[in-house]
């Protein structure tokens, strides 16, 4: 006898029923555990497909019962699908559970065990109550090789958790949600998943753990996507993205308005794209790579601050484009006080070649002193004797230095640097490659400090060699046409005022 | 829906009721089923497609058109897929499900799969049966059973006469 009602509307024929088992399987992956257990009374052929399906999906939000109960039909689940030597290919607990006890501690390190057997490729375990507290995470996750897939919430990281952690060499998603961590545990953890794709943190902080979005976020290689939301970033102070490979343009959409620190280095997601900050109170910038990004910023409000932009100086038959593109980035950081060091260089064409090239910038730029950006501090360590020159009128085509730095280790390389240097900026012999800056250039001194760059005093030339190992030396160059400062300030750039005022913005933001 | 291009990249599918559709291979080459087929040098002629009818094969045709038009951006091909599914009956979502498995097309499956289980969420066992047409096939005695087994799934489920 037929039970059914037929409304009007509704299908005479079960198509659904005769859809292959794959099928439904593949249908039944989208509900909720409940949704598809309860398929099973449908009839008889519904009866078991919920329990082939690949994957386990448990939230206690709408669960009547208590946590032993709920604790009791997630594992019963599990243990079905190990009676049949079925494969849990995701498995996905949300709860809400206020404090373990040690039985359930040990049932979910079971799970774990159950589900590392079975190869299981996404585990997600959250547990966020409401009143927030933390418990510590069964350590047992971290030896789950085959995971591609690995999502906790609300638990605590402890050292010893991480170091049973096995190579992730699949996961390419990971996800961290209210956890907390000692410091170093997540630099670990990335570098225990050399494929890491997608890397999402909520409210991911080692000292505030209930702050809605996070103060700090910190990542050395992988690649990155951030949570888009409209106020993911309000409280960020200290974004720090290192060897980040997945383009960062979406960073160009958010809005930082908390942001101090902004460090990026060796970021491959920074090429071919036009990135654009808005943090109005930014008062760090510093870029390591050995490509030049083109990054802008939007109107910052902080009454002053500091980029410090550390290259690789690429000198080739076309250095004169790699000048051309710095000069686009100097001036887009122009109402910055700017620090330039090229840290290493690249040599890719004979030197003959490169001269010539780097001495088009001066003439594409045309020497427009209106044009050209303060640069407080220039620092040109390592690079050849032999191109020094060529590379100070490049430079100084495309930017204005007020403080040439560099370093004295004792070796002789060092001395015939500054040497060459010095002779370049005193006796300024106009050669038949017009240094059209010499016309500018009016006072050159030159001063000493020890590492720590304490105290600087005036010096020659002929009294560096007396000094020992770790010293630095600065050439202080006073152009004309120089934006105004404050005839009160120290003549140069002082770098002690710089790091005391950073620190104390560290220990406020802390 | 053919793509006019005139190149050899046009490919031409053959439904099981020997409706014929011409298809940019760029976009037939969404389904994994084809592309094997045209890497492996078999596309040359027309490609039978033995187990999708026309009506449906005209319908992942503008599919396939549809989604590949629109460059890398997941969130404008999520409503892009959205709204290509808006309208569609049962009846069509089972017959796009085969025909999305047999050629092999995630982005498809994925879509359409979630459509259909979307019509599940949490309603009543009497509700899906009447909405899907499912003859239910136990006696009252095991239905009794199999319920109290999963009790714990009937709370919060939108109320029905049937259950």
């Amino acid at each position: 006898m037929k039970r059914e009602k037929r409304e009007e509307g509704s299908n005479s024929i079960d198509k659904i029923s005769e859809l292959p088992q794959d099928i439904l399987q593949r249908i039944l992956y989208w509900l909720s555990q409940e949704d598809a257990v309860r398929t099973s009374v449908l009839s008889k052929s519904w009866r078991n497909i919920w329990c082939t399906r690949p994957n386990l999906n448990f939230s206690d939000a709408t669960f009547k019962g208590n946590m032993h109960q709920f604790l009791s039909v997630v594992n019963t689940a599990l243990q079905l699908y190990c009676d049949q030597r079925l494969c849990v290919d995701e498995f996905h607990v949300c709860m809400s559970v206020f404090s373990f006890d040690c039985a359930s501690v040990s049932l979910v390190e079971e799970w774990v065990r159950i589900l590392t057997s079975m190869c299981v490729k996404k585990f997600c375990l959250c547990n966020l109550p409401k009143r927030s507290i933390v418990e510590e995470l069964p350590s047992v996750v971290f030896g789950a090789e085959s995971l591609q897939d690995l999502h906790l919430a609300g638990f605590v990281l402890h050292r010893e958790a991480i170091e049973r952690m096995v190579l992730f060499k699949n996961l390419t998603s990971l996800s961290l949600q209210r956890v907390s961590i000692e410091e170093g545990i997540f630099e670990k953890i990335i570098s225990c998943c050399p494929l890491i794709e997608t890397l999402d943190i909520k409210e991911l902080c080692t000292i505030e753990i209930h702050t809605p979005s996070p103060e700090t976020i910190c990542i050395s290689e992988g690649n990155v996507w951030f949570h888009k939301g409209p106020d993911f970033f309000r409280n960020l102070k200290y974004l720090s993205l290192c060897g980040v490979k997945s383009s960062l343009e979406h960073l160009s959409s958010c809005k930082f308005p908390s942001l101090k620190f902004l460090y990026l280095a060796n970021c491959d997601g920074l090429k071919g794209i036009k990135l654009f900050i808005d943090a109005p109170n930014i008062i760090y910038f510093g870029y390591d790579g050995d490509f030049i990004p083109s990054i802008s910023f939007a109107t910052v409000t902080s009454t002053e601050w500091i980029s410090d932009i550390h290259l690789t100086c690429e000198l080739s038959d076309d250095a004169s484009s790699w000048f051309i593109k710095l000069h686009e980035l100097l001036k887009s950081i122009s109402q910055s006080k700017i620090s330039l060091h090229f840290d290493r260089y690249s040599l890719n064409a004979d030197r003959d070649g490169i001269r010539e090239n780097i001495n088009m910038v001066q003439d594409i730029n045309g020497g427009n002193k209106h044009a050209s950006v303060v640069v407080e501090k220039f620092k040109f360590n390592w690079l050849p004797l032999s191109l020094i020159s060529s590379i100070l009128n490049g430079v100084f085509s495309i930017c204005r230095p007020r403080n040439i730095e560099d370093f004295l280790c004792g070796g002789k390389g060092e001395m015939k640097r500054i040497e060459r240097l010095w002779k370049i900026l005193t006796e300024r012999k106009i050669t038949k490659e017009d240094r059209f800056w010499f016309r500018d250039l009016e006072e050159v001194r030159m001063e000493i400090s020890d590492y720590n760059q304490k105290e600087w005093r005036p010096t020659t030339l002929s009294e560096l060699p007396e000094y020992n190992d770790n010293n630095r030396a600065m050439s202080l160059l006073k152009l004309r046409d120089y934006r105004e400062y404050n005839p009160n300030d120290p003549w140069h750039w002082d770098p002690m005022s710089l790091s005391r005022r950073l620190n104390e913005n560290q220990r406020e933001s802390n | 829906m053919a793509a006019e291009t005139g190149t050899p990249t046009t490919l031409t599918l053959k439904s099981n009721d020997d409706e014929l559709f011409s298809v940019a291979e760029s976009a037939a080459i969404l389904s994994v089923t084809i592309r094997n087929m045209v890497e492996d040098g078999c596309a040359g002629g027309v490609i039978p497609l033995d187990n999708v009818d026309g009506k449906t094969l005209a319908s992942v045709i503008t599919y396939m058109n549809g989604i590949s038009a629109i460059p890398a951006d997941e969130e404008k091909k999520k409503s892009y897929r959205d709204k290509f599914l808006s309208d569609k009956d049962f009846e069509t979502l089972a017959d796009m499900v085969l025909a999305a498995n047999y050629l092999n097309m995630s982005c498809l499956m994925d879509a359409v799969s979630a459509k259909i289980a979307q019509v599940m969420e949490k309603k009543s066992v009497g509700w899906v049966r009447r909405k899907f047409g499912i003859e239910n096939d136990y006696t009252p005695e095991e239905e009794a059973a199999v319920k109290e087994e999963h009790k714990w799934t009937f709370e919060g489920v939108e109320t029905d006469d049937d259950n």
